[in-house]
C-alpha cells in the first residue's frame, strides 16, 4: 500500500509507505502529527489533494463514489476512538451494518460467534445509549471485523477506554489479524499498544520519521 | 452568569450559519405578524378615509326644527362627550321656474348656510363632506350664494311659463314671491330670493312630483322674508346619497350662503343640519344610539353606520361580526404558526449544541446557568431579529402597498373617491407591540423548554450525544423479551424496508427510535397544511360570502338602479304593458348616463300542479318539518298535487335561452296551444337555526293556471281541492244583506284547533264548481319542460313572496294576442340599470327622473330605487376581504415553505455526523437517498394527517366565524388547498432529499467524524 498526500495544511506532506497483507502496524506520533489523516486516507473516506492509495495494486480513490462507498463495506473496517455507533441502531443492527448495506445477510454462526468473542451476548438488542464505553468500543469493532475486510484501521481504539478493556479490546484485534490473516493498522499514543505491533511507524510534522519492523509476519 | 453570558455570545458567534437560521425564523415570524395585522389596519384606515371622503367625519347627524336647535347646540356644547359639532341652518325654502325647462315644473330650493362650528369658532367647518364646485367659490360672506350647476343659464321665469299644470300647489305660491333674476343666472348675477318658512323643512318628502306633501304638517307655508344674492359659485349636487352637504332625501335643491350662526339665535331659521362627533369613549354603537337619543330626544336622527364600523363599532351588521371572528381565527393560525416557525429554529439550536451543556455541567455549571444561558441567547437574538422583523414586516407592507397601490385602490373601491395616491401604510404601536411581545414570549418559551431538557441531560450522555434516542415503553418490553428468549433473532422486516431494502430499515430504525427528531418535522408539515387549506378555504368562502352579504343588504346583482313599474288600471291589456315597458327601458338606455341591464315582469297567479310534477317525498318531509301551514301559503293535495298562488316570472327571450340550456331544454318559443315554462327548482326554509333547500319539482308536466275574469256581485272567489283532487272554484256567499244587523260575517277563535284558524261560524255559505266550468274564471295550460335549481340573481327583484312554485316564462307570450297572460295577467316590471362608466352619478339621476316623469301616467307607478352608493360600500368591503385573502394566502405560503425547510435542514445538518458514519461504513449516495425519501415518506404522510385534522378544525372555525354571513352555505373542506399542500410538501421534501445528498457529496467525512459540534 502506497500513499502520499500534500494537503493545504499539509497534514501529510510527501508520505510513502506499503504494508504488507496480515501485517499489524501501529502508526503513532504526537497530536496533530498526521496520523488520523492517515488513516482516513486508506479507509477510503478522506481523498488526497495528490497522490494516490493503491490496494492490491488498484487506486482506490480512482474509483467513482459508488465503487468507492463498496470499498468501504468491503474491504475496509474502520473502528474510532469515539465509536461512532449509528445510535438509532442496536448492536446487533450495528455489526451488521456495512453487510446490509451491501446486501449480503451476515451467517448467522459467524455473527453469534462474534457476539461472543466481543462478550456482548444478552446485548444484541441493546442501543449504543444503554451499553458501557467499552461495550460500545467492542460493537464498533465488530463492525469493522464482521465480513473480514482485508485491513481493519482503528484510530485511537483504546483512547477513551480503561487499561482492563483495553487489553480486551487489543487481544481481541490482534487475534483476528493474526487467525484471519486481516491487515491491522493501529493508531495510537500507547507504547504498550505499539509494543505488540510488527511494525511501528512514526510520523512527525506529516512525514514518517521512522518505520521499525519488529518480526516477521504471522 | 458573565461567563456564561460570554460564552452565549461566542457560541452565537462561532457557530453562524445556525445563528442566522434562528435568526431569521424569528425575523420572519415577527413579520409575519406585524405584516398581516398592519395590512389589516392600513386597510382599514384606507377604508376609513375613504368613508371620510365619500361620506364625511360625522357620527350622529339629525335636522332638527328651527326652534329646537338652540336647545340642542346647547345640549351638545354642556355634554362631555362631544367632540365636534358642525350646523347648517337651513334659513327657508324657496321655489323657481326654469324658462328652459317648461315641462319640469317648479323647482323647490332649501337656503342652507355652509356648516359652521358650532361649539368653539363659530367659524365655517365641516364634519359633512363638501360639495365640488364646479365654477367659482363657496360663498364667504353675507349676501353671497352658490347654486347648484343645474341652474347655471336658467332663465328664472313665472307661473304662467310652465305648460304642465299637474302641480297644483304651485298655485297657492304667487308668482312674485319665485326666486327671480334680471338675467340668466352666471357668477356675478344678482338673485332675489323670497323666502317661506313656517313649517318643519325636515318635512319635505322624497319626491318632487310629490311635493303637496310640503304641506302634510298641516300647516301652509309663509313668506318669512326676501334677500338679495349676488351668486358667486356653481357646485355639482350629489342626489341620491346623502353624502355631501347637498345631498338629502331629494325634497329639493340646496343654495348655500355664508355660514351665519347668528341665524339661529335670532331664530330667523326654519331648521338646521346637525353632524356630530363624539370622543372616543363609547364602547358601541349601542351607547352610541343611547347617547345621540339623550341628545336629540324625539326629533329623528341617524348614525353613520358606515363609518362607525370602519372606526370599530361594528355592530348589528353579521359582515362585520364575521370579519372580527374571522381576524381572531386568522391571529390564532397565524400565532400558531409563528410559535412552529420560533420554537422550532430554537429548539434546534439548543438540541444541537447538547453536547456543549453536557460539556459545560461536566466543568461545574449549573442547571440555572445553562437555562441562564440560553435564555440569553433567546434575548441576544431576540434584540436583534425581532426588530428585525418588525421592520420587514411593516416594510413588506408598505412596499406592496407602494406598488400595488392602484390595483388595491380599485379593488377596494377608493380609487376616484379623491384618494387616488392609494393607500398608506398605518403603522400602529399597539400592533407592533403586540408583534414584538408575542414573538418574545414564544421566543422565551421556546428557549426555556428545551434548555430545561438540556440541563437534565447527564454530562456523559451529552458527550456521548444519543440523547435524543429513546425507545418506547413497548420498544423496552420487547428488548426484554427478546434478551429474556436469549435469541439474535432479526426482527420481521417492516414496509419501509420492503419497499427502500436496507436503506428503508435505517429509516424505520431513524423513525421508530428517534421519534422526537421527526416529531418537529411532522409538526411543521401539519402546520403548513394548515395554514395553506385555511388561506384556501378563506378565499372558498369568498363567493358564498359575497352572495350572501349582497343579499343580506337586499343587493342581488350589479344593477345601480333599479326601477319599479306597475299599472293600477286593471282594464289595461298586459301585452299594452309590456310594450311600455319595453319603451320605458328603451328610454332609459337611451339616456348617455344609463345602461340598460334587462328587464322582466312577475305576477302571483293561482296553479294547479296535476300530481306526477311534484316529488311526493319532498312534499312529505316538508310536511313532517312543519312547514306546510294554514298560512305557508302552500296547499297539497294527493299524490302530491298542488292548487295555490304561483309566481310567474316573464324573461327576457335571451334568458330564456339561457336558462333553458341551463335546463337542458330546447328554448323555442311555442304558440299559445303549447306554452312552456321552466320551473325553478328552489324552496328554502329556515327553521330551528337550520337552514334546508327543498328541491319539490321533479317531473315535467302540465300546470293551469286560473285567473280570475269577473268578480260576481254576491260572492266572492276562492280556490280549492275538491273530494276528488280536482281544482275548485268556491264562491263564498255573504249572508243576505237585508239580515245583515243579526247575521254578520263572524269569524271565531277555534281552541280545539293546533293553530289558530278561524272558522266560519255559519253566516257564510260555500258553493262549489270544477274550475273549468265556472264562468268567472279562465283557465291557460301551460307545459313545465324543465327545471332550473336557482332564481337567477337578476330576478330576485321581480318576486315579492315565497319563491315555490315560481314558474319562468320568455316574456314574448305577454306581447302575444291569443293567450290568458296577454290579458288576465297584471305584472308588475322591473328594470335593471346601470350608471354608465364615467357617468356622474348626479347627472345619471337627473336622467332617470326625467325618464319617470316622461312615462308617469295617473294610472301608473315607476319607482327608482338607487342602490349605487350601497353597492360601491359593499364591494369595498368585499374587495376588502379578498385582498385579506390574498395577502394572508401569499404570506401563509411563504410561512409554510420558510417553516418547513427551516426544520428539514436543520434537522440535516444535525444528522451530519450520523450521515458521515454511515458514508465512513459503506453507505452511498443511493441508499442515502432511499433512507431520506423513505423517512421523508413517513413525515409526509403523518404531517398531512395531521395537518389535515388541523386542516379540519380552523376551516370549521372560519365558516363558524362567517356564520349567517356566507346566506345558509354548508361547510366544505378545502380538499383542493390539501391537495396542493400535499403537493407542495413533496416538493419541499424532495428538495430537501437533494439538499441533504448533495451536503452529503460535498461532506469531508473524515472532517465530520472529527467535528465537535455536529
Amino acid at each position: 500500500m502506497y500513499g502520499e498526500g500534500d494537503a493545504v495544511t499539509k497534514a501529510l506532506d510527501d508520505v510513502s509507505l506499503t504494508i504488507q497483507q496480515g501485517e499489524f502496524v501501529a502508526i503513532v506520533g504526537s497530536s496533530g502529527s498526521g496520523k488520523s489523516t492517515l488513516m482516513h486516507l486508506m479507509g477510503g473516506v478522506d481523498k488526497p489533494t495528490s497522490g494516490t492509495v493503491l490496494l492490491d495494486g488498484k487506486d482506490v480513490y480512482a474509483r467513482s463514489d459508488a465503487e468507492l462507498a463498496i470499498y468501504r463495506r468491503r474491504e475496509v473496517g474502520l473502528v474510532y476512538q469515539f465509536y461512532n455507533l449509528i445510535p438509532v441502531l442496536d448492536v446487533v443492527e450495528n455489526i451488521t451494518l456495512p453487510m446490509s448495506l451491501d446486501g449480503r445477510k451476515p451467517d448467522d454462526g459467524e455473527l453469534m460467534v462474534l457476539i461472543h468473542t466481543l462478550g456482548l451476548e444478552g446485548r444484541e438488542h441493546h442501543l449504543p445509549n444503554q451499553l458501557s464505553g467499552g461495550q460500545q468500543q467492542r460493537v464498533a469493532i465488530g463492525r469493522a471485523l464482521l465480513g473480514r475486510p482485508a485491513v481493519v484501521l482503528a484510530d485511537e481504539p483504546t483512547g477513551n477506554l480503561d487499561s482492563h478493556n483495553t487489553a480486551e479490546i487489543m487481544e481481541l484485534l490482534q487475534r483476528y489479524n493474526k487467525e484471519n490473516g486481516q491487515t491491522l493498522v493501529v493508531i495510537t499514543h500507547d507504547p504498550d499498544i505499539a509494543a505488540v505491533a510488527n511494525r511501528v511507524i512514526t510520523i512527525e510534522d506529516g512525514k514518517i520519521a521512522s518505520d521499525v519492523q519488529k518480526g516477521s509476519v504471522s | 452568569m458573565s461567563v456564561m453570558t460570554s460564552f452565549t455570545k461566542k457560541s452565537l458567534l462561532a457557530n453562524r450559519a445556525r445563528t442566522v437560521v434562528s435568526a431569521i425564523g424569528i425575523a420572519l415570524a415577527t413579520a409575519l405578524l406585524t405584516a398581516v395585522f398592519t395590512t389589516v389596519s392600513s386597510l382599514d384606515a384606507a377604508l376609513l378615509q375613504r368613508i371620510v371622503v365619500t361620506e364625511g367625519s360625522w357620527q350622529v347627524h339629525a335636522e332638527v326644527a328651527a326652534s329646537d336647535t338652540q336647545e340642542v347646540v346647547e345640549k351638545l356644547r354642556a355634554d362631555s362627550h362631544t367632540a365636534t359639532v358642525t350646523v347648517a341652518d337651513d334659513q327657508g325654502i324657496t321655489a323657481y321656474v326654469d324658462t328652459r325647462l317648461q315641462d319640469a315644473g317648479i323647482e323647490l330650493v332649501i337656503v342652507r348656510s355652509l356648516p359652521y362650528d358650532a361649539v368653539s369658532t363659530g367659524e365655517h367647518d365641516s364634519l359633512m363632506c363638501m360639495p365640488t364646485v364646479t365654477e367659482g367659490r363657496l360663498p364667504s360672506a353675507p349676501g353671497e350664494i352658490a347654486l347648484p350647476k343645474a341652474m347655471k343659464n336658467a332663465s328664472l321665469g313665472k307661473l304662467s311659463d310652465l305648460n304642465d299644470s299637474r302641480f297644483a300647489m304651485v298655485s297657492l305660491l304667487a308668482s312674485d314671491v319665485l326666486m327671480n333674476a334680471q338675467q340668466s343666472l352666471e357668477i356675478g348675477s344678482e338673485i332675489t330670493i323670497p323666502l317661506y318658512g313656517g313649517f318643519d323643512v325636515s318635512n319635505l318628502s322624497v319626491s318632487l312630483s310629490n311635493a303637496q306633501d310640503m304641506y302634510s304638517g298641516g300647516t301652509l307655508p309663509q313668506v318669512i322674508g326676501k334677500e338679495s344674492f349676488t351668486v358667486v359659485g356653481f357646485y355639482s349636487e350629489q342626489m341620491y346619497y346623502v353624502n355631501d352637504l347637498t345631498g338629502s332625501m331629494r325634497a329639493a335643491r340646496f343654495a348655500l350662503t355664508a355660514p351665519n350662526p347668528e341665524a339661529v339665535r335670532n331664530e330667523q331659521a326654519v331648521g338646521a343640519s346637525v353632524w356630530v362627533t363624539t370622543d372616543s369613549r363609547f364602547a358601541s354603537q349601542t351607547d352610541i344610539n343611547t347617547w345621540a337619543q339623550s341628545i336629540f330626544g324625539d326629533t329623528s336622527y341617524e348614525l353613520h353606520y358606515t363609518l362607525l364600523s370602519y372606526q370599530g363599532f361594528g355592530e348589528g351588521s353579521p359582515i362585520w361580526k364575521s370579519l372580527g371572528l374571522v381576524v381572531n381565527v386568522l391571529a390564532f393560525v397565524i400565532a400558531i404558526a409563528a410559535f412552529a416557525l420560533i420554537s422550532n429554529a430554537f429548539s434546534i439550536s439548543v438540541a444541537q449544541r447538547t453536547r456543549q451543556f453536557g460539556l459545560l455541567q461536566s466543568l461545574g455549571a449549573t442547571r440555572r446557568q445553562i437555562i441562564g444561558s440560553v435564555l440569553t441567547e433567546a434575548v441576544l437574538l431576540g434584540c436583534i431579529s425581532i426588530p428585525l422583523g418588525i421592520v420587514l414586516g411593516v416594510g413588506g407592507v408598505a412596499l406592496v402597498l407602494a406598488n400595488a397601490g392602484s390595483f388595491l385602490a380599485d379593488l377596494i373601491g377608493i380609487s376616484g373617491s379623491g384618494m387616488n395616491h392609494g393607500i398608506a401604510v398605518a403603522v400602529s404601536p399597539q400592533i407592533i407591540l403586540g408583534a414584538a411581545g408575542f414573538s418574545a414570549v414564544v421566543l422565551v418559551l421556546s428557549a426555556l423548554v428545551p434548555a430545561m431538557r438540556a440541563s437534565r441531560v447527564s454530562p456523559m450522555e451529552a458527550v456521548r450525544q444519543t440523547q435524543d434516542v429513546r425507545l418506547t415503553k413497548r420498544a423496552l418490553r420487547k428488548q426484554k423479551r427478546i434478551a429474556a428468549s436469549g435469541g439474535a433473532k432479526a426482527s420481521h422486516r417492516g414496509l419501509l424496508e420492503r419497499i427502500f431494502g436496507y436503506p428503508g430499515l435505517l429509516a424505520q430504525r431513524n423513525l421508530s427510535r428517534a421519534s422526537a427528531r421527526g416529531r418537529s418535522v411532522v409538526a411543521s408539515l401539519a402546520v403548513s397544511v394548515v395554514l395553506l387549506a385555511t388561506a384556501g378555504s378563506f378565499s372558498m368562502y369568498l363567493e358564498p360570502l359575497s352572495k350572501g352579504t349582497y343579499e343580506l343588504y337586499g343587493i342581488t346583482d350589479d344593477a345601480d338602479v333599479t326601477v319599479t313599474y306597475y299599472d293600477h288600471n286593471e282594464d289595461a291589456a298586459s301585452g299594452t304593458f309590456a310594450q311600455r315597458t319595453q319603451e320605458l327601458a328603451q328610454a332609459f338606455d337611451e339616456k348617455n348616463a344609463l345602461e340598460l341591464l334587462g328587464y322582466s315582469f312577475g305576477t302571483d297567479v293561482m296553479v294547479y300542479l296535476e300530481p306526477g310534477i311534484l316529488d311526493a317525498r319532498e312534499v312529505e318531509s316538508l310536511k313532517e318539518a312543519g312547514l306546510v301551514t294554514t298560512y305557508s301559503g302552500l296547499t297539497f293535495g294527493e299524490n302530491a298535487s298542488f292548487l295555490d298562488y304561483a309566481q310567474l316570472v316573464f324573461v327576457e327571450d335571451s334568458l330564456w335561452t339561457e336558462l333553458c340550456a341551463a335546463a337542458g331544454v330546447d328554448s323555442s318559443i311555442k304558440d299559445s296551444t303549447e306554452i312552456q315554462a321552466l320551473g325553478i327548482n328552489e324552496y328554502k326554509s329556515y327553521r330551528n337555526n337550520e337552514n334546508r333547500l327543498y328541491k319539490l319539482f321533479s317531473q315535467p308536466g302540465k300546470a293551469t293556471l286560473y285567473f280570475k275574469v269577473s268578480q260576481p256581485d254576491d260572492a266572492w272567489i276562492s280556490f280549492e281541492l275538491g273530494d276528488d283532487g280536482s281544482p275548485q272554484v268556491v264562491y263564498n256567499h255573504y249572508a243576505d244583506s237585508e239580515d245583515s244587523s243579526s247575521s254578520q260575517v263572524d269569524y271565531s277563535y277555534d281552541d280545539t284547533s293546533e293553530h289558530a284558524v278561524y272558522v266560519d261560524t255559519g253566516t257564510v255559505s260555500q258553493e262549489y264548481l270544477p274550475a273549468d266550468a265556472s264562468p268567472d274564471v279562465t283557465s291557460q295550460d301551460v307545459y313545465i319542460i324543465g327545471y332550473v335549481d336557482e332564481m337567477p340573481a337578476v330576478l330576485s327583484q321581480t318576486t315579492y313572496s315565497t319563491s315555490f312554485p315560481a314558474l319562468v316564462m320568455p316574456s314574448s307570450y305577454l306581447m302575444q294576442s291569443d293567450n290568458a297572460f296577454a290579458s288576465y295577467t297584471h305584472p308588475r316590471a322591473n328594470i335593471r340599470l346601470k350608471i354608465a362608466q364615467d357617468a356622474d352619478a348626479y347627472e345619471a339621476d337627473e336622467q332617470v327622473s326625467a325618464v319617470i316623469k316622461q312615462f308617469s301616467t295617473s294610472d301608473s307607478g315607476i319607482y327608482a330605487n338607487n342602490m349605487s352608493l350601497a353597492l360601491a360600500s359593499m364591494r369595498s368591503l368585499l374587495g376588502f376581504i379578498e385582498l385579506l385573502a390574498i395577502l394572508f394566502s401569499g404570506i401563509t405560503v411563504l410561512v409554510a415553505i420558510a417553516n418547513v425547510f427551516n426544520t428539514l435542514t436543520n434537522s440535516i445538518i444535525l444528522r451530519t455526523r450520523e450521515f458521515a458514519v454511515l458514508a465512513s461504513t459503506g453507505l452511498d449516495a443511493k441508499g442515502l437517498a432511499r433512507m431520506l425519501i423513505a423517512e421523508c415518506l413517513n413525515y409526509a404522510l403523518r404531517g398531512l394527517l395531521w395537518g389535515i385534522i388541523g386542516a379540519a378544525i380552523t376551516s370549521y372555525l372560519l365558516w363558524y366565524a362567517w356564520g349567517e354571513s356566507l346566506g345558509g352555505a354548508s361547510f366544505i373542506m378545502p380538499w383542493t388547498s390539501v391537495v396542493l399542500a400535499a403537493l407542495g410538501i413533496v416538493v419541499v421534501l424532495a428538495a430537501s432529499v437533494l439538499y441533504a445528498i448533495h451536503r452529503s457529496r460535498v461532506l469531508n467525512i473524515a472532517e465530520a467524524l472529527r467535528s465537535d459540534v455536529a
